[in-house]
């Protein structure tokens, strides 16, 4: 995603002109990588879907604001990091409530919520997961979900945004060199929290496809 | 195993894209070549492919085939008014309106009002206090004639003087009076 910058910045331009094919093309580049980020950091994937319509939404109408001396991915991900710290908050304040009232069509008194999804939606469900394979699953996200929110959003924006260290320094608004140790210090965390399961898990690395 | 934990920039040039992109299995296969003759090295290697391997095992969503759709509902919805728009007059008229029935600015109203009835009934009682001091005031208070000298009593000493003893005695000495 991140080897095309100049080409996300100039469709970026068309779409301060009001150019919909131009914000089609981003979308379809950009929306699978913004909602695994988000996904890491709200483990439901109808919220996470929500937020990540709610990220484009603010795309555009924000995008009078975009520089093109900004990398895209810069712009697109500090918009989704802050959503998702604006959701985080709501939730610690109001625990109960959800996301999105509408998330499933209507609200909760079944008044239509303005979100209700009038199209086909061929989204597939997640693959079924063996019992031992869903708790090493919640091992690595409980992991995960303990580490400091600079150092799980770094890492996060790594693996799911696939930003490189300089775009995720600059989403994060730290230097090169903090941006690695963020990532450097996460993943030593990481590995001396699931130094078991990685030993003795179905993780083990014997398949090199499984790299990355 | 020490290096691992010193500073990024300590660490050996392979682990940065090990941590940072997708390799591919040549890749790989080309890493683990290299570091076979170091054990250490290659048994880190072989850590960080595991928490690659565990981190890609989680499974994530794919996004659902209308989102475009949802986005641009969501960009074009127009935005929600339910009166078209009335003269300007009618603007401040209503605003007024609708700021009088707002629940604080009733509240704000009535503690006024109780504030201004209060004080008036505060006022009143004032007056008739006022009043009833002056009548008692004009009722016990000396004639004009007796105030005519008030002040000239005012200005005399609080001892009387000698020449005052005098007078008095004389004056005491003819009508038999001590």
């Amino acid at each position: 995603m991140s080897e095309a910058p100049d080409a996300d910045a100039e469709l970026m331009l068309r779409v301060q002109r009001g150019d919909r094919e131009a914000f089609d093309l981003l979308m379809t580049r950009w929306q699978q990588p913004v909602l695994h980020f988000i996904f890491r950091t709200l483990p439901d994937a109808d919220e996470a879907e929500d937020l990540t319509q709610a990220v484009f939404v603010q795309l555009w109408r924000t995008a009078p604001r975009y520089q093109p001396s900004a990398r895209f991915s810069t712009f697109l991900f500090t918009i989704a990091r802050n959503l998702c710290l604006n959701e985080v908050r709501r939730r610690s304040r109001h625990p109960t409530q959800p996301l999105e009232a509408g998330a499933h069509g209507t609200d909760d008194d079944g008044a239509d919520s303005g979100r209700e999804r009038q199209y086909p939606d061929s989204r597939q469900a997640p693959a079924d997961l063996g019992i031992q394979q869903s708790e090493l699953v919640s091992k690595v996200d409980e992991a995960l979900s303990d580490l400091p929110e600079k150092q799980r959003t770094a890492l996060t924006l790594c693996r799911e945004g696939e930003l490189s260290y300089d775009e995720i320094a600059d989403v994060l608004g730290t230097s090169l060199q903090a941006t690695k140790s963020l990532i450097h210090r996460a993943r030593e965390t990481l590995k001396a929290r699931l130094k078991p399961y990685l030993k003795s898990g179905d993780w083990e690395a014997t398949s090199p496809s499984e790299h990355r | 195993m020490n290096a691992r934990m010193n500073s990024p920039d300590s660490n050996p040039d392979w682990l940065e894209p090990v941590q940072n992109r997708r390799l591919a299995d040549a890749e790989i296969a080309a890493l683990r070549a290299r570091l076979s003759a170091s054990p250490l090295e290659a048994r880190w290697l072989e850590e960080e492919l595991a928490l690659n391997a565990a981190l890609s095992a989680r499974p994530l969503p794919e996004i659902s085939g209308n989102f475009a759709a949802r986005v641009w509902s969501d960009i074009d919805r127009p935005a929600t008014t339910t009166r078209s728009e009335p003269a300007g007059w009618a603007i401040r008229l209503f605003g007024w309106w609708e700021a009088l029935r707002s629940g604080p600015v009733v509240a704000l109203g009535t503690v006024l009002v109780a504030a201004a009835l209060g004080w008036g009934q505060v006022s009143r009682h004032q007056q008739s206090v006022l009043a009833a001091n002056l009548s008692e005031i004009s009722r016990t208070a000396p004639d004009v004639e007796v105030l005519r000298d008030f002040e000239s009593i005012r200005a005399m000493a609080v001892k009387p003087e000698p020449g005052d003893l005098a007078l008095i005695a004389a004056l005491d000495g003819s009508s038999g009076v001590h």
